[in-house]
């Protein structure tokens, strides 16, 4: 059984092994196993697993299909590996195991769209509408930036500050912040006080599509 | 199991110790309660003298190592590898 600390997610899955190997013999192992995870616990349990002694000290290799990258770029937390006895349901054996700060690396945002509520060459001042999903939980007091390219103006820094006020859709009500620096739009607020939802869709992992608008920007003048 | 372990009559209140070998380790962190009987060996025949009870042993979890635990193909935060690899070893037989 393995017991997943709190900065992972498990997905639902009823067959999660995807093989098994013998690091001594250099052979796959077969085993008539089931796979049940809990994804309130974070446990991954391995029923039916041995049908005979696995000897001392000789490693077995498992790869399982149901676990979440943690949300963390430092050291997880212990990842908890037992052995359950069949008949009583009792821990035998247990081990730990935690993965190095740096292992992990920041993620993508791979969905994002950023459209002009008016497509007209040189138009301004124009609103446009952000939208993005991150990969998983957006951490309480977290800020969005926003890197303008050159080609869309700002039409005027203080008209984008003063109206920068939208609520983020599919989040909280609280509005929004913006600060500019150069090209670069700092969003604050809107995470300030509540870290985001981690939304489930069928066993897997949704994350909301977040959305939100910025005012006083002007269309790039060429096509 | 029986031991002959006193050759003549022992004070009241002495403290003896030894020790046994030959025992596995439960397979569980159940408390086990062992019973201790004395007799005295008369001839052949065998009279009960003392008996003590409530002795109870814990053992503890068994040393599992797991010499590595990681996603396969995708280590960025909130990924979702294809799978993870998990490898460990017991310091017993399972």
């Amino acid at each position: 059984m393995i017991t997943l600390p709190s900065d992972y997610y498990v997905k639902e899955n009823l067959s999660c092994i995807v093989g098994t190997w013998n690091t001594i013999t250099e052979e796959p192992e077969t085993f008539t196993s089931t796979c049940v995870t809990d994804v309130d616990a974070r446990t991954i349990t391995f029923g039916n697993f041995l049908t005979s002694d696995w000897a001392a000290l000789t490693s077995l290799n498992i790869t399982v299909d149901s676990i979440v990258n943690p949300g963390t770029l430092g050291t997880t937390n212990e990842i908890v590996v037992s052995t359950v006895n069949a008949l009583t349901a009792g821990i035998v054996d247990s081990g730990t195991y935690t993965i190095a700060d740096e292992y992990f690396k920041a993620s993508n945002i791979t969905d994002f769209l950023v459209e002009p509520k008016d497509f007209g060459v040189g138009t301004f001042p124009a609103t446009y509408n952000f939208k993005f999903r991150a990969n998983g939980e957006i951490h309480k007091a977290s800020y969005i930036i926003l890197t303008m390219p050159e080609e869309v103006e700002i039409f005027s820094k203080r008209g984008l500050e003063r109206t920068c006020g939208d609520t983020i859709v599919n989040f909280t009500y609280v509005n929004i912040h913006c600060t500019l620096y150069g090209r670069k739009i700092y969003i604050s607020n809107g995470f300030k006080n509540e870290k985001s939802d981690y939304m489930f869709d069928d066993g897997d992992l949704v994350p909301a599509l977040y959305e939100f608008e910025i005012k006083w920007f002007r269309n790039p003048r060429s096509l | 199991m029986t031991f002959n372990i006193f050759t003549s009559y022992t004070y009241a209140g002495q403290r003896f110790i030894f020790s046994l070998k030959g025992f596995t380790n439960p397979g569980t962190t159940s408390p086990a309660e062992f019973q201790w009987a004395s007799y005295a060996l008369i001839s052949t025949v065998a009279y009960p003298i003392d008996t003590l009870s409530g002795l109870t042993i814990t053992a503890s979890l068994g040393e599992l190592t797991v010499t590595d635990f990681y996603p396969t193909d995708n280590n960025f935060i909130y990924g979702r590898p294809t799978n993870y690899t998990l490898e460990f070893n017991a310091n017993h037989e399972i």
